[in-house]
C-alpha cells in the first residue's frame, strides 16, 4: 500500500510544469435529477449534469536566471487579467484565455493525472506582513476531463 | 569556556507613556495645598483612575508650544518636567526627585501658582532615568523569529523563508511590594517595585509601555544586556498561606530588540539626580543621545 502526499504532487499549465505550487485541489459534483412520481414511497434519481471546479496556490516567484522555473503565478494571472485594447476605451480588453491543467500525482516514472481544460474564474493576490506573496487561483473546468488516469 | 550564574541578572526599566492633550482648569489648581487635578477624560461622566502613576517623570507643556505654562511657581517656560505623586482622588503634586515623589506630602512638593485662565496642555510621561526592578526572584526573555513555510509540491524537505518578523516576550517573577521603607529595605529608594507593573497594566490612556534593559551578565567593566521597548500584558499575583505574595509580570516586546555588549547601562550618563553619583550633567529629553560615564 502506498500513500501519497505533497511530495508527490505536481501541476502542469499548458504542458509546462508550474513552479512554486503550494497546493492544488479539484472538486467534481453532480446534481441528481429527481424522478419520483405519485405513489412512490422513496425518492428516485437519475444522473444530472456534472460540474468540476478546482483551485491552486502558487508563490509569486521570479528568477530570471532559471529558465526552467518560470513565474507560473504570473502566467495564470495574465490569462485572466488583460490590459485595455486601447487606452481611450476603458471597457474593451482582450478576452480571458483558457488554460489546460494537468493535476498530477508523481511516483518515480509513473505519473497519474487528471487533465482538464479550464477557465480561470478568479485570481487573487494579497501582500501581507510576515507572509510570502502568493496567488490564489480558482478555475472552472470546461467539459469533461481530457485524461483521467488516477 | 566559562559558566555564568544567574546572580548578575537584573532588570532596569524606564517608564514611558503617550502624550495626552487636556484642559488644565484654573480652578483645579490649589496653590496653598500645592496640588492640582486634571480631567483626563472629560467626555466620560464617571471617574476613572489617573493615567499617571506616582513616580512618573512627567512633562507638562502648553499644547500650542508658544504660550508660557502657568503652573509651577518661578517657571516661565512653555513646559516643565517634574516627578508626580498621585493621591487616591487623582490629585497631583509635583516633586523634584523620584524619591520625594514616592514619599509624597505637601511640604516637599513644588510650589504652584494659580493660572489666570484655563490652559490647553499636553501631559507626557518622559522619564529619562532607568530604575532597577527590586525584589525580583527570576526573569526570562524569549526572542523569536517567525518562519514562513515555502514548501512546495514535489519536495521532500520542508523549506522556510529566513526573513520572518522578529518579536520577543518574557516574564518577571518578583516578591510583591508597593513602598520603599527606609532602614528596612535592602534596595534603594529609586527602585521599581512589583506594584508598579500592577498599576501599569491597568493604566488607561497612557498605555502600559516601558523600556527595559535586561542584564544577562555584568561585572565592573562589561555587561551583556537586552534592550527593548516592552508592553506589559498581564500581572498575576499569587496568595498562599505562609508564603510571600508573588507577582508574575508578563510582557511582550515592541519594535527593535537589541542585544548589547559593553559598558553596563548603569554607568551611562543619565539625568538622574536621585542617584548618588556625580554624573548628573545632561538635561536629557527623549531622543537625546546617551553619553558614557568616564571616571
Amino acid at each position: 500500500m502506498t500513500f501519497y502526499s505533497g511530495q508527490n504532487g505536481r501541476l502542469q499549465i499548458d504542458g509546462t510544469t508550474a513552479a512554486k505550487v503550494t497546493n492544488w485541489s479539484i472538486s467534481s459534483s453532480m446534481s441528481p435529477l429527481a424522478t419520483t412520481t405519485l405513489e412512490d414511497t422513496d425518492e428516485t434519481f437519475v444522473n444530472g449534469i456534472r460540474s468540476t471546479t478546482g483551485s491552486c496556490r502558487l508563490f509569486y516567484y521570479d528568477d530570471t536566471s532559471d529558465t526552467e522555473r518560470i513565474n507560473s503565478a504570473k502566467t495564470l494571472i495574465d490569462k485572466l487579467i488583460k490590459v485595455r485594447t486601447e487606452g481611450s476605451e476603458p471597457g474593451v480588453a482582450a478576452a480571458p484565455e483558457d488554460v489546460t491543467f494537468r493535476l498530477q500525482v508523481v511516483e518515480g516514472d509513473t505519473t497519474r493525472e487528471i487533465e482538464v481544460d479550464a477557465l480561470i474564474t478568479s485570481a487573487s493576490m494579497a501582500m501581507a506582513v510576515g507572509e510570502v506573496l502568493a496567488a490564489d487561483i480558482a478555475f472552472q473546468v470546461n467539459g469533461a476531463p481530457s485524461t483521467v488516469s488516477l | 569556556m566559562s559558566v555564568y550564574l544567574g546572580n548578575a541578572g537584573s532588570i532596569e526599566i524606564r517608564r514611558q507613556g503617550e502624550p495626552i492633550q487636556v484642559t488644565l482648569q484654573a480652578d483645579d489648581v490649589n496653590a496653598d495645598q500645592r496640588r492640582f487635578s486634571v480631567d483626563f477624560d472629560p467626555t466620560y461622566d464617571d471617574s476613572r483612575p489617573s493615567p499617571l502613576i506616582t513616580g512618573d517623570q512627567v512633562e507638562f507643556s502648553s499644547t500650542d508650544g508658544e504660550t508660557d505654562l502657568e503652573l509651577v511657581d518661578g517657571v516661565t517656560d512653555t513646559d516643565v518636567t517634574r516627578w508626580v505623586h498621585v493621591d487616591q482622588t487623582g490629585g497631583i503634586r509635583l516633586f523634584t526627585s523620584y524619591a520625594a515623589a514616592v514619599t509624597g506630602g505637601r511640604d516637599n512638593a513644588v510650589e504652584l501658582v494659580t493660572p489666570t485662565a484655563d490652559q490647553e496642555i499636553t501631559v507626557d510621561v518622559v522619564n529619562a532615568n532607568y530604575n532597577c526592578v527590586a525584589q525580583m526572584r527570576s526573569w526570562e526573555i524569549t526572542t523569536q523569529r517567525e518562519t514562513v513555510d515555502l514548501s512546495i509540491l514535489g519536495e521532500e524537505y520542508r523549506q522556510f523563508y529566513d526573513q520572518g518578523m522578529i518579536s520577543g516576550q518574557g516574564s518577571i517573577n518578583a516578591i510583591w511590594d508597593y513602598k520603599y521603607t527606609p532602614c528596612i529595605d535592602q534596595f534603594v529608594d529609586d527602585a521599581e517595585l512589583a506594584n508598579y507593573f500592577s498599576q501599569l497594566v491597568i493604566r488607561f490612556r497612557e498605555g502600559s509601555k516601558f523600556k527595559g534593559a535586561f542584564t544577562v551578565y555584568c561585572n565592573d567593566n562589561e555587561a551583556v544586556w537586552y534592550e527593548c521597548d516592552c508592553i506589559c500584558t498581564s500581572v498575576g499575583m499569587n496568595f498562599s498561606p505562609g508564603q510571600v505574595i508573588d507577582s508574575t509580570i508578563q510582557f511582550i516586546t515592541t519594535g527593535q530588540v537589541w542585544l548589547k555588549q559593553g559598558e553596563p547601562p548603569s554607568f551611562l550618563l543619565l539625568d538622574t539626580d536621585t542617584r548618588a553619583r556625580d554624573e548628573i550633567l545632561l538635561e536629557q529629553q527623549p531622543g537625546a543621545i546617551e553619553l558614557e560615564f568616564t571616571e
